[in-house]
Parts: C-alpha cells; structure tokens; sequence
C-alpha cells in the first residue's frame, strides 16, 4: 500500500521515466492502476476473461502510445485506453458469437470466489450474490456508452468532470447518459422482481 | 410527467444541479408523488450499484521485455528517427514530382522564356540580326569617315531610317529602332565586308510560334568591331554602318488558346503535397 501511494505521489516522475523508455517504471504504473483498470473492464465487458485480455492490450497500447501523453491526468488518460479496448473486444466478440457465447454466460449463476472481501463495507451493504449479478446483467444489457459512464459515475465513483475527460465528450453528456442509463437498470431490475432480494420486491 | 424534470433527477441525487435546477426538482417533487417514486428507484438502484463490491484482477499485468520486444528510444530520438522516416521515402519523391512539374511548365507554357535568354552573338542567325546604328558606331565612324553616305545621328534619323524597312508580317508587329531594310539588290559593301550574296537573306516570312513574346536578337555589336574584323557583312549594311539589331514582336494574338496561369499549378502541387503530408501524418499515428 505504502509503495502504491509512493508511486502516485511519484507519478509525474514515473511518467516521464517511462516515456524515456523504461519498461520498470512504466511496470510500476502497472501495479498502482491495475486494480482500477481491471474493475472498470470487468464492468463493461462483464466478463472476467475477457476484461483480463482487455486490460493486458489496454496496457501493452498504453506502453507502446506512452509519449502522445502530455500532461493531465493519467489516470483519465489510461482510462480512456482501457475503454476503448473493452470496446474493441466487444466488437470482436459480437463478431463471433459462437466463441464468446460461453465467456458471456459466466458471469450469471456462478460462484467462483471471484468476489473480494470488504471488510470496509458495512455488512447490510454486501449484496447478496444474486443481486450482485443481476446488477451485472442490467449493466451488461445497456449500450456501451452508456454503460461506461454507469461503472465509471455509480461503481467507481468518478466525478462528472473526470468522467467527461476519460471519453472525450461534454458534462451534458455525461450527464444525460447517466441518467438514461440509471433508468434502464432500474428498469431491468423491477422487470427482474423475482430475482431481487425479499424486501425489495 | 415532464421529461426535462426525469433527466434532472439523476443529476440531483449526485447534485450536480444548478440553484434553479435543484429549485425547480423540488418544485416538482413537491407536488408529484410519481416523479417521488421514480427518485426514490433511482436512488436505489444508485444504491446497489455503488455497494457493488471490486474484483481482484486475476493475474498482474506488468509488461515483460517479451511483450515490448522493441525497447523504446529516447523521446526527441525516437521522434526524430519516426519522420526521418517519412522524409526518406517522401522528400526525393517531392522533389522529382516539383523538378518535373518546373519543366514541363517551362516547356508546355512558356517555351519563349528559353528564347528570351541572351543568346552567344555567335550562335545567331545572321539573318535575323536587323541593322541599327549605334551612337558608339556613329562616333566611332564620323572620326575615320569611312561612309560617304550621311550617318544617322539621333533618334529620329534611326527612326526615318525605318520607314525604308518592308512591311511587317500580317501576324506580327515589328517596332523598328532604326531598322535598316534589308535591300532588295545586294548592296556594295565596304571594306573587307562580307559579299551580301553570301548572307541567307532574312526570311520575314519564318513562322515563329504565335504564343512568343520575344526579343530574338539583341545583339551589341559595336562598329569597331564590325569595321575591323572585316568579316561582319551582316552587321554591316550597305552604308557600313555598324549595327545594332533589335526586333519585337508583339504579344499572341488574340486568337491562341489560353494557357493555364503557373498560380494554378503552383496551388496544385502545394494542396498535393499537404495531402500527402496529412496521409502520412494519418498512417504514423494511426500505427
């Protein structure tokens, strides 16, 4: 943890080491957003394997793109790669049904230990691993603009601003595709009552 | 239930709202128990959306030499080496397609300007070299009076001298500066000048490109010169008078087709080579 704060603390010196060429310091960018990116893909592309696949591309690009880099947040920036990657494989995928077909279903009705524990959250917050992939699904139903700035606004509690830098568009954009995409999953959910929880039916 | 208040509610659960925005909702909410019910949904899919828990990524996704068999150079080096690139291959091509485009222009458009420079007096035709008394020439002879007929002193003597000169040719206007016609009988000469017999007689009816705009000849002879060498009967008319030819032709006729302006094919070749730098500039970053 200490070493993650450090590099971030470091980060514009990092930054530049890497873009002079060191694989070890752009390593160490790696390690201190690896978490993020992966959760981010996970999200978009809902699938475990497949957001894996999309964040070693999205760094293998960023290594070989590190210097078209100038300034700003590089976390926004690393960001707007992972994205565009996850939609890169989602194209892929749709392009081939037969060989995504079982990749897509892993996410429903599986219980992998994939789940992390958080100790940080309250214990009434942890939701239900039913509930928890029936989320996944209405997240996975939206389109894919919508749906980053759903994972990015309300599972990685991004501001708008930072949102609007990660896909190049305007607040009011972001806006509005939040608020269309929260209503499709609340929609989703009250057409999925039966696989809510008892209370919130 | 108004749609601009729906598209509000989710940016005033984050109060992302202006002051009248927020006031407005409010407003709203005051007096709708659906758009009330539809708040409290929102909030809590929000809600469940923000307790979903992170993932732990299944393996670390640190690059090995491997991944970036390529190790990359230094910033301004790799920059350098990247439209080096770009200027190996596009610079001689450019500058063939600008050389080749100069001379086919030079060519196609403006053969005269080749004509227009001064050419060796040696390599003149003889012929074409039309007759004009210099003052040098008309100095030089009053001291070893060597002519015995009346040597033009100014201007308006070259100037009665050209009314002898023949018709000019139906396309062509020729402004005659003291033009001495050439004489229908071959003239005595004087001195050791050339026999008039031996000179090509001057073809006035030679067809000369209707798009040139051309001095052919200038040729500065002086009268020293022509008297001495003895052999420049045809700088030296039938007076012995040194010469000076000088013949103008008037521009095109109205008649010859129009030729494209260089500033259109000037502005051609630029939008190219923009075109082909914006390729380039497309193609490296797209790679």
């Amino acid at each position: 943890m200490f070493t993650l704060l450090s590099i971030l603390l470091n980060e514009f010196d990092t930054i530049k080491e890497a873009q002079n060429g060191s694989l070890a310091a752009f390593n160490r960018l790696v390690m201190a957003y690896q978490g993020l990116a992966y959760n981010v893909a996970y999200r978009v592309s809902g699938n475990r394997e497949a957001a894996a696949d999309a964040c070693q591309d999205a760094f293998l690009k960023a290594y070989k793109s590190l210097r078209q880099y100038h300034g700003g947040s590089f976390k926004s920036w690393l960001l707007r790669i992972v994205t565009n990657t996850c939609y890169d494989h989602l194209r892929y995928a749709r392009r081939r049904p037969a060989d995504s077909l079982e990749d897509l279903t892993d996410e429903t009705g599986e219980d992998d230990g994939r789940w992390q524990s958080h100790d940080e959250l309250p214990e009434e917050q942890v939701l239900r691993s039913e509930l928890q992939d029936l989320l996944q699904q209405a997240i996975s139903q939206l389109p894919t603009d919508q749906r980053t700035v759903l994972v990015l606004s309300d599972v990685q509690h991004m501001a708008y601003q930072e949102i609007a830098e990660i896909i190049g568009q305007p607040l009011g954009t972001v806006k509005s595709r939040l608020s269309r995409a929260r209503r499709r999953v609340r929609d989703f959910l009250l057409a999925h009552k039966e696989l809510l929880p008892q209370q919130y039916r | 239930m108004n749609e601009q208040i729906q598209e509000l509610l989710s940016s005033y659960i984050d109060g992302e709202v202006t002051a009248s925005e927020r006031q407005q909702v409010e407003q709203a909410l005051a007096e709708s128990a659906e758009l009330r019910h539809e708040l409290a949904s929102l909030r809590q899919t929000v809600q469940w959306l923000a307790a979903l828990p992170a993932v732990a990524a299944p393996r670390p996704f640190t690059l090995s030499e491997a991944d970036v068999p390529t190790r990359q150079k230094s910033g301004y080096f790799s920059w350098l080496m990247g439209w080096s690139r770009w200027g190996l291959v596009g610079a001689p091509l450019l500058v063939i397609i600008f050389m080749g485009l100069l001379w086919w222009q030079q060519v196609y458009f403006y053969p005269t300007q080749l004509a227009m420079a001064p050419a060796p007096i040696a390599e003149l035709p003889q012929a074409k070299i039309m007759a004009v008394p210099t003052q040098e020439a008309i100095k030089e002879e009053a001291k070893k009076e060597a002519v015995t007929e009346q040597v033009p002193t100014d201007t308006v003597a070259i100037a009665e001298s050209a009314a002898d000169a023949p018709p000019p040719m139906a396309q062509k206007r020729e402004m005659a500066v003291g033009l001495a016609a050439q004489p229908a009988e071959p003239p005595a000469s004087s001195g050791g000048a050339m026999p008039l017999a031996e000179i090509p007689p001057i073809n006035m009816a030679e067809p000369i490109s209707p798009a040139t705009v051309a001095v052919l000849a200038i040729p500065l002879i002086t009268a020293t010169a022509s008297l001495t060498n003895g052999g420049c009967g045809d700088t030296v008319n039938n007076q012995g008078e040194a010469i000076q030819a000088c013949k103008i032709i008037e521009p095109p006729p109205p008649t010859a087709p129009p030729t494209p302006r260089p500033a259109n094919w000037t502005i051609l070749f630029v939008a190219v080579i923009i075109i082909l730098l914006l390729i380039g500039v497309k193609l490296r970053y797209k790679s």
